[in-house]
């Protein structure tokens, strides 16, 4: 026995783990990591909920492949960025980079 | 109380592993350190889908997370580091209180998770039996799914995927040591690439 | 697929088959010209297609996209400001960059995305419109490599779209699992109204936290004014007008199927998300001396006041929430023409100091971009004033049917808008400066070239006409919207 509520408990902890990583890691790959954790337990519950409640309909396994897609497009383009900043800033650090106040 | 079945214990066991790498992607010192430990996490996530019976979610999740979007992004922190020096300041200031408010977040999201009347009645699976009248879960239904009801979203994405990759390409374009000015017209394509080496030599 | 729903679907078609289209024209020729006016055409017949799908009334297009009238106005506005938008790019790429066939290549892809957005129907089709505008705009922020500012922007860019998209899959997933559907009107009759359940509720909350992120509504504003500094200004333009009204399109199309008003918590949570946008908005904006990063803030606090028309609901919620972004997208579109022609090669004029004594030099200028600022404001004679004056005329009505929250509401407009008022006047006041001869700031000496003339001229025509005559627009923006609540 393994219920619905231990499932969303693990995507809880590691949404808000990933959240944690990108509020409080200053490097601009550790933010993306945050992002990708965050992603993965939102997909964590799409496919809870399938096989838990609604195993007839397919929904989720579409909705899961969709965000596997975009974060893939997500990642290449966010990593291209990152490497710009690199070459123009000659660091990552969020904290450092601040040519406009905010 | 959780029955101690070889399913469960392997569900437990799987929690385990990706829970400690979501931990350690937070607090290691290292990033590259942290870049490794989302290993686990998405391995863990394609276990879990494995014995949720989503073998083809399992095997997407493998193929691109781990092979594509992991390696990227230690590419990226290879790349974006002087050395292999490890003095990369884990937090800033926001420590403290995003630990609390994370805590109290997830309380709430457990709790409203505990107080809610979920609709069937599977409230509990304890082995990888599918659903009756869905045999394969795998990829003919799932193909079925994808390209009549979910045709749209399908072509949608490959145009989205078509932002990213010539998103990425124009980023990550060569630059020239003289400024745009100078230069003959420039490349917006990957096949363009070649032709622009020469160019530069 | 039906010839109807083909005929409801070309306008998004037509958008994604430009930006292919370029991609190919890029294999012929590289020429700047060749590149906009392509994309120009693209745009204009998107728009010719938006007209013809309107007679045809509300089109379901599989269970992801409903192409109705609605969505048809907004698609056909997003493509508009798109037109006056490929022109600024035009005239901003023109001698800063040779690289131009990837930028409106992107450009008509996050177009795209917003058209999508305008008509979703269906989680899905919501984060994949939503994914298009922000992968393209993280690019085109940082599309300018010499400039340091724009990689910012475009990180931080990148940070705050992936957060939002996170949070709102996150709230999205768990509806799913309570609900088993991801299509708005299923999910709509699904909820119980006022039904107290804590998961429905943290679901609907992580989605309402991710559309904030992306309308930079006060919590969520963190890093925007950054973002709108740092990119070019018609990417800036871009994210202040377009995808903010597709934005907001999507939450009025959500919540008016998943019914806000018999969910108090729900409520709770967007009154008092308007009440701190309207007073972040004006009190931080209140020191800055970056053009670029009032208008930032000012976005925060008007997208504050559209949130009231919203939470009022019904048709005249819908129809005072389209009519304020109907009067306040060509504002913003003629300021950012402003900002574009005054820029100079080394950085964009976005300094209030670069406007002193435009008055002088420049009378006719500073009188539209006074007319302009003043819509903004919500002055009457602008469409800003009639805009804002059926945002409160729905809040008081809201609040003599029995809601008295809408006082509140309402109470916030008004000091907000006096708030408000005081700098945008500041600009204002900053053209009036006299500056000795020969020392004047060197945006200001520069020729406007015809292009930007005519965006200019067309977009403070339209802010006065909506201000003057707002009569015929309100009639066909209610004539357009009322098929939802038939």
């Amino acid at each position: 026995m393994f219920s619905i509520t231990g499932l969303l408990t693990i995507s809880g902890i590691l949404f808000v783990a990933g959240a944690a990583a990108l509020i409080t890691r200053r490097n601009a790959v550790a933010a993306l990591m945050g992002v990708e954790l965050m992603l993965n337990a939102a997909n964590l519950n799409f496919v809870a909920g399938w096989r838990y409640f609604w195993p007839e309909r397919l929904d989720a396994h579409v909705a899961v492949l969709l965000v596997i897609t975009v974060a893939a497009a997500e990642a290449a383009v966010g990593l291209a960025i990152i490497l710009n900043l690199y070459r123009k800033f000659g660091t990552v650090d969020l904290e450092q980079i601040r040519l406009m106040r905010g | 109380m959780i029955e101690l079945s070889a399913y469960n214990i392997i569900l437990l066991l799987l929690a385990a592993v990706t829970l400690l790498g979501a931990v350690r992607v937070i607090a290691t010192r290292s990033v590259i350190h942290a870049a490794f430990w989302l290993f686990p996490v998405f391995a863990g996530i394609a276990g879990f889908y494995l014995l949720l019976g989503a073998q083809f979610l399992a095997a997407i999740q493998v193929l691109i997370y781990i092979g594509a979007i992991l390696v990227l992004i230690i590419f990226a922190v290879t790349l974006t580091r002087n050395a292999m020096d490890s003095d990369d300041a884990p937090a800033n200031r926001f420590g403290v209180p995003v630990f609390l408010a994370a805590i109290m977040l997830l309380a709430a999201v457990i709790g409203a998770a505990g107080h809610t009347r979920w609709p069937a009645a599977f409230a509990t699976i304890d082995h990888i039996a599918l659903a009756p009248g869905l045999e394969v879960t795998g990829v003919p239904a799932l193909g079925v799914t994808l390209l009549q009801h979910y045709l749209l979203p399908f072509e949608i994405a490959s145009v989205l995927l078509l932002a990213g990759m010539i998103g990425a390409i124009v980023l990550a374009r060569r630059e020239r040591p003289s400024a745009d000015d100078d230069a003959p017209a420039d490349a917006a394509t990957a096949a363009d690439a070649p032709q622009r080496e020469k160019v530069g030599v | 697929m039906t010839h109807a729903q083909l005929t409801a679907l070309l306008p998004v078609i037509l958008l994604a088959g430009t930006a292919v289209a370029l991609l190919l024209v890029q294999a012929i020729t590289r020429s700047h010209r060749v590149t906009a006016g392509v994309t120009l055409a693209g745009l204009a017949a998107a728009l010719v297609a938006v007209t013809r799908a309107l007679p045809q009334g509300a089109t379901p297009v599989t269970a992801l996209l409903t192409i109705d009238r609605f969505a048809l106005l907004y698609t056909g506005l997003l493509a508009l400001i798109g037109i006056g938008l490929t022109l600024l790019s035009f005239l901003y790429l023109a001698g800063r960059t040779r690289l131009t066939g990837a930028y409106y290549i992107l450009f008509t892809l996050a177009l795209a995305g917003g058209a999508v957005l305008a008509s979703s129907a269906h989680f899905a089709a919501f984060f994949l419109g939503l994914e298009m505008i922000s992968v393209s705009l993280f690019a085109l922020a940082a599309y300018r490599r010499d400039d340091p500012a724009g990689i910012e922007a475009g990180m931080k860019y990148l940070v705050l779209a992936g957060v939002a998209t996170a949070v709102l899959l996150f709230g999205a997933a768990l509806l799913y699992a309570r609900y088993g559907t991801m299509a708005f009107a299923a999910l709509g009759t699904a909820i119980a109204p006022g039904a107290g359940d804590p998961l429905t509720l943290a679901g609907i909350a992580l989605v309402v936290a991710g559309i904030g992120f992306k309308l930079t509504l006060a919590p969520f504003h963190l890093w925007a004014p950054d973002v709108y500094e740092g990119a070019p200004a018609p990417v800036t333009g871009f994210i202040a007008t377009i995808s903010k009204a597709a934005v907001f399109a999507l939450l009025l199309r959500l919540f008016t199927q998943v019914h806000l008003r018999e969910h108090p918590a729900l409520f709770a949570i967007f009154a008092t998300l308007a009440i701190a946008s309207i007073f972040a908005g004006n009190l931080l904006g209140l020191r800055q001396m970056n053009l670029k990063r009032v208008l930032a803030y000012s976005s925060v606090a008007n997208m504050g006041y559209l949130l009231i028309a919203f939470l009022a609901g019904g048709p005249a919620g819908a129809i005072a929430a389209t009519f304020y972004l109907t009067a306040y997208l060509p504002a913003l579109l003629g300021i950012f023409t402003l900002l574009t022609a005054l820029s100079g090669r080394e950085r964009d004029a976005d300094a209030i100091a670069d406007y002193a004594g435009l008055a002088w030099r420049r009378p006719v200028l500073a009188a539209a971009f006074t007319v302009l600022l003043l819509s903004l404001a919500g002055i009457p004679l602008t469409g800003g004033f009639i805009g804002k004056f059926y945002v409160a005329l729905t809040g008081v009505s809201a609040a003599l049917a029995g809601s008295p929250a809408f006082w509140a509401l309402v109470g916030a407009l008004v000091v907000g808008s006096v708030i408000g008022l005081y700098y945008y006047l500041r600009i204002v006041l900053a053209f009036f400066q006299r500056t000795p001869a020969g020392e004047e700031p060197a945006a200001i000496t520069r020729r406007v070239p015809d292009a930007a003339a005519i965006v200019l001229t067309l977009s403070t025509l339209a802010v006065l006409w909506l201000g003057v005559l707002p009569g015929n627009t309100l009639t066909l923006i209610s004539l357009l919207v009322e098929e939802w609540f038939r």
